[in-house]
């Protein structure tokens, strides 16, 4: 402030923000919910200014990161940034920071919350990839609450397996077991800021040279953010080795339906997400592969 | 010198078209535009939009009372369609209404009926049904065929490069005031100010004096602004006039994206001819150019495209035809470079397949055919202080060019994953608008009675540091404080008859104005004061300093009657070019430099980030050396970005896909070079350039062309089976598909 970047009105922003008239929640159920707004607001700048909307991204109640027993909960309104800066989620994965650079910018870190990304169903949700491969499951409220895995959250393009009304309270997973490990990846046309062309995560645990259990997510590869169960099905129990891999990445393309957008042609996205599945290999266990194994 | 620009910018506190306090009762517009890309117009049902709360009124094709023609070259580009529709995003109605949000609210109820034709997207298309802007033009040299049959090597090949966005951060607006007796004052982000003078006026129907424009500056233009500020300024002025009532209208992103042209695609074939030393003998070329659906400045830009058809190389055998050719695309315009690099990545690309196939480094054949003092180019000029081969050796010896390129090798061969590629870039770019009587410029000094100085010119201050440029000439050659120098807003009615801020000429056309009047001033004073002189603030007589100060000699002066104005005019001498004959001089003079660029290419995911990207550039004597490193950085980083990430794409029915900062990607700070190195030629400058201070603003982005050749080299080292394709841009799609091609 003192060297004038920032104005001194400033300093008043939260007595103004503590000024404002508490918001009452529309009688018309739960329609209209805002998390961060930043998918929202974007898309849809001049019908949402004119609409009556229930902004839920700083209820107590769907905020919070915790540890319960052998799950982790995530509040809805969590944002990217609380995810970054919770001890718990860098303890369970290390390469957090790293990963979560991939999404967004800053400032929409700031206010993106998970729920956004899972409820804005769209096909490369950065989060939605993520939280997929975790075998994550959604808390919903609406007439009442029930609980159900991510992998039956999409329907179909933008189409979500829930009443209009319910609204997401949390997202739950189950901590991953020791010999776990866990990787993301994402790629697009601009490194940071940048919407993925494909993306995709895997959990995987390996003990004695064999795949022990693994789930794999992809986005930018179909009309949803996908659950790969195919070619999880596959890897499980196989022998840890590059003929595995190998003939896993060619269940994979058998799996998808990408289409040709301004993010890639189908043909592209096909290859980068066979590329994107060496990659967590190669991440994953360094000492065993290299690229050459797998071409 | 700082640029004086960079306390307010950091602050906020510059004033942009839309930061203009907004005067009682003015009124807000919004366009209307086609959604189809080519059809008749078979209905316009506007009267709901007419009718939507706020609006005060609709405009049409109907309401213009001059002509409805904003086109500058050739007169084929109507402010709003008539009955046909050539491109999607074409205007065709204005809406004006009391808010913003109510005029764009009044636009999504219009209901426009078109019956589409199929639209025409490719320029090879449209050649072959005789859809040409103009005549095609064709530079010629020695003999070709003579030269082809000297040749021991001979290579074809197709070079295709895409457009570019200008993503200007502010987007085109203007605001528009009725003043008395039919004068119009307008407040326009333009670069071209005297444009949007005589298109207001010639579509008003009014003499230009009754149109004021005023420019205070741009939030970034890069040719985006040169001709196609025009629409904007005019529609308000339009909807000013008939309303009399002030208008603004700032486009939305979106609008701006879908609406208004960009760089021009181009799609060329080539043949190079070279001997058993790499020289070339022979080269010809055809260059297709996509100009979208009006000519708008495409024949200027393809004119450019051939002048830089041989970038820094000497051939002595050379036939270029370029096409100019129509779409159903917004009609693309100027952009950095303006058709320059689409010229020079043509040869490039042709040395490189030449190289290739030859099994020896790009370099050596570029090095081979550099230009020297004395050669011709095509067009008649004879190289002259030719620092091509100087800039090469700079770069070679400061950053020890061979050992990056060892470094490289045995990087390569350590790694599977990831391969670094490298490629030199040099580049001679001419100076100078291609249209002889452009390069004219003036300025107006006044020295007020306080002994502060108010300088204006034609020159529009849009980033690229002009205004701390003609600070520094004036400052200097009154040798004053330059803190006592203020630039004005760039006006129609101080500076008439103005060439727009373009072709790198701006500093150099302006400045050498502005040195004339204070040259003019500071000799008048000599005189009034028996010859006294100004060193740095201080009074000299006889070759001592007096205890006068500037201010005490200003005063006196202005007591004395003395006038302290000065206004001058400045053409650049020597240059001419003759059409006909597609020869003679036209420009005053080239900048050279040369880049090594290094990439490392990740194998596994086809992404890519520059290394380095070090630079000999060709300064002269750097006014503000500054503002040239910063040209130079902003130009290298915008050029790579044209080769590597920025893709504008549309879908086969000629919308625009690439429509939002959400698919169409710019460079950002990490995508930019992890270092930039910059070392100026030891040469000095030209006398054309201003203080012989080299122009900067346009050169630097052909630097980025280099991006697209390292990373293909890194591609050959991981995949010796790619068949390599000189399509640019090389988006990470692109590489990926030829790290795996032929699996
Ligand atoms: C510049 C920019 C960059 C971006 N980059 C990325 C990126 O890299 N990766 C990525 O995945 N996304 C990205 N996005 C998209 C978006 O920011 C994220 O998807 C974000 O997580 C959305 O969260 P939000 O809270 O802002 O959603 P909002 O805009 O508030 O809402 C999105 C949707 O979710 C619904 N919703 C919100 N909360 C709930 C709830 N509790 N229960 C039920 N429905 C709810 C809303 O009704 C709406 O339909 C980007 C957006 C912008 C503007």
């Amino acid at each position: 402030m003192e060297q004038g970047f920032i104005p001194p009105y400033f300093l008043d922003v939260p007595e103004l923000l503590a000024s404002l008239p508490k918001q009452k929640s529309p009688k018309t159920g739960y329609r209209g919910v805002v998390g961060g707004g930043t998918d929202l607001y974007v898309q849809r700048p001049e019908k949402l200014t004119r609409t009556e909307v229930q902004l839920v991204s700083d209820k107590v109640k769907l905020n919070g990161i915790r540890i319960k027993g052998k799950n982790c909960r995530i509040g809805a309104s969590s944002t990217v940034t609380d995810l970054l800066e919770s001890e718990d989620m860098n303890r369970i994965f290390p390469n957090l920071k790293q990963h979560l650079k991939l999404v967004s910018s800053t400032q929409i870190r700031n206010m993106g919350t998970v729920a956004g990304n899972l409820a804005n169903a769209s096909p490369i949700g950065d989060l939605t990839v993520f939280l997929l491969a975790l075998n994550a499951s959604v808390t919903l409220k609406g007439k009442n609450k029930h609980n159900l895995p991510l992998r039956e959250f999409y329907l179909g393009y933008k189409k979500l397996n829930k009443d209009p009304d319910d609204i997401i309270k949390s997202i739950e997973f189950p901590l991953p077991g020791k010999a776990t490990r866990f990787n993301f990846e994402k790629v697009c046309k601009r490194t940071h800021l940048d919407i993925a062309s494909v993306n995709s995560a895997i959990q995987i645990s390996e003990t004695e040279g064999r795949i022990r259990s693994v789930s794999l997510a992809a986005g930018g590869i179909g009309p949803i953010p996908a659950y790969l169960a195919g070619t999880c099905q596959f890897l499980k129990g196989k022998k840890l080795s590059a003929k595995t891999v190998k003939s896993a990445a060619k269940m994979l393309t058998g799996e998808i339906s990408p289409i040709s957008d301004a993010r890639g042609s189908a043909s592209y996205k096909s290859l980068l997400l066979r590329q994107l599945f060496f990659a967590h290999f190669l991440e994953l266990f360094p000492d065993q592969f290299d690229l050459p194994d797998f071409l | 010198m700082k640029n004086v620009d960079a306390a307010g910018h950091v602050t906020g506190k510059s004033l942009y078209l839309d930061d203009l306090p907004v005067i009682e009762r003015t009124l807000h517009a919004a366009v209307i535009d086609s959604p189809c890309a080519r059809g008749k117009i078979t209905a316009l049902h506007l009267d709901e939009s007419r009718a939507a709360p706020g609006v005060v009124a609709l405009l049409t094709c109907r309401d213009i009372p001059g002509e409805n023609e904003v086109g500058g070259i050739v007169h084929d580009e109507p402010l709003f369609a008539v009955d046909e529709v050539d491109f999607c995003g074409q205007p065709i109605a204005l809406v004006v209404a009391e808010t913003e949000a109510q005029a764009r609210h009044a636009c999504s109820l219009a209901k426009i009926g078109i019956a589409p034709e199929t639209p025409l997207l490719d320029p090879r298309e449209a050649i072959q049904k005789g859809e040409l802007i103009v005549p095609p033009r064709t530079f010629e040299l020695g003999d070709t065929q003579a030269g082809f049959s000297s040749s021991t090597h001979i290579f074809e090949g197709v070079a295709e490069t895409g457009g570019q966005e200008h993503l200007y951060i502010e987007t085109q607006g203007a605001y528009a005031v009725p003043m008395e007796s039919g004068h119009i004052r307008i407040s326009s982000s333009t670069q071209g100010p005297t444009a949007v003078q005589r298109t207001a006026a010639r579509v008003l129907g009014v003499p230009m004096h009754l149109i004021e424009v005023d420019v205070t500056r741009l939030g970034g233009g890069f040719g985006g602004k040169e001709d196609q500020a025009s629409h904007w300024a005019v529609m308000a002025a339009l909807a000013a006039r008939k309303l009399r009532r002030p208008v603004k209208l700032v486009l939305h992103r979106m609008d701006d994206m879908r609406m208004t042209g960009k760089r021009h695609p181009y799609t060329s074939d080539f043949k190079i001819g070279l001997d058993e030393n790499y020289k070339i003998t022979a080269f010809e070329a055809d260059y297709y150019q996509n100009a979208g659906a009006a000519a708008d400045l495409s024949p200027a830009v393809l004119e450019r495209t051939l002048f830089h058809a041989t970038n820094s190389y000497y051939i002595p055998n050379f036939r270029a035809t370029a096409y100019s050719c129509r779409t159903n695309l917004p009609p693309n315009t100027a952009f950095r470079g303006f058709g320059g690099p689409q010229g020079m990545f043509v040869i490039e690309a042709a040395i490189a397949k030449a190289a290739i196939a030859l099994g020896v480094p790009a370099a050596t054949i570029q090095e081979a055919n550099l230009i020297n003092n004395g050669d011709e180019f095509p067009y008649g000029q004879i190289a002259k202080q030719a620092n091509a081969r100087r800039a090469w050796k700079t770069a070679d010896t400061v950053y020890c060019a061979e050992k990056i390129e060892a470094e490289i090798s045995r990087y390569n061969e350590a790694h599977t994953t990831t391969k670094k590629g490298f490629a030199r870039m040099p580049v001679c770019f001419g100076i100078s608008f291609t249209k002889t009587p452009m390069n004219q410029a003036r300025a107006l000094v006044h020295i007020y009675q306080d002994g502060s100085v108010g300088v204006s010119t034609g020159a529009v201050e849009m980033g690229q540091g002009v205004n701390t440029k003609m600070v520094a000439v004036a400052a200097q050659t009154l040798s004053i404080n330059p803190g006592r120098i203020k630039l004005e807003t760039t006006n129609t009615t101080r500076v008439a008859n103005t060439s727009p801020s373009a072709a790198s000429a701006t500093a150099d056309l302006n400045g050498k104005a502005l040195e004339k009047a204070c040259i003019a001033l500071k000799n008048r004073l000599a005189k009034e004061f028996d010859g006294i002189e100004i060193r740095n603030e201080e009074i000299w007589l006889n070759g001592k300093k007096t205890s006068q100060t500037w201010q005490e000699m200003i005063e006196t002066a202005y007591l004395n009657r003395v006038s302290l104005s000065e206004s001058a005019h400045y053409a650049t001498p020597l240059i001419h070019y003759d059409k006909t004959k597609e020869k003679g001089h036209p420009f005053a003079y080239h900048v050279y430099g040369t880049a090594l660029v290094t990439v490392t290419v990740d194998c596994v995911r086809g992404s890519y980030e520059f290394d380095s990207v070090k630079i000999a550039h060709d300064f002269g004597d750097p006014l503000c050396d500054q503002i040239d490193r910063g040209q130079i950085e902003g130009g290298l980083v915008q050029g790579l970005g044209w080769m590597t990430m920025e893709e504008v794409l549309y879908n086969p029915e000629g919308k625009l896909l690439s429509n939002a900062l959400s698919t169409y990607k710019i460079p950002d700070i990490y995508s930019a070079p992890k270092t930039i190195e910059i070392t100026p030629l030891e040469v000095s400058g030209p006398k054309p350039a201003i203080k012989k201070s080299k122009a900067v603003g346009e050169p630097p982005l052909m630097y980025g062309l280099g991006g697209f050749f390292a990373i293909q080299n890194a591609i050959r080292a991981f995949n010796p089976d790619y068949t390599p394709q000189f399509t640019a841009p090389m988006t990470p799609e692109r590489v990926l598909l030829a790290l795996y091609e032929k699996e």
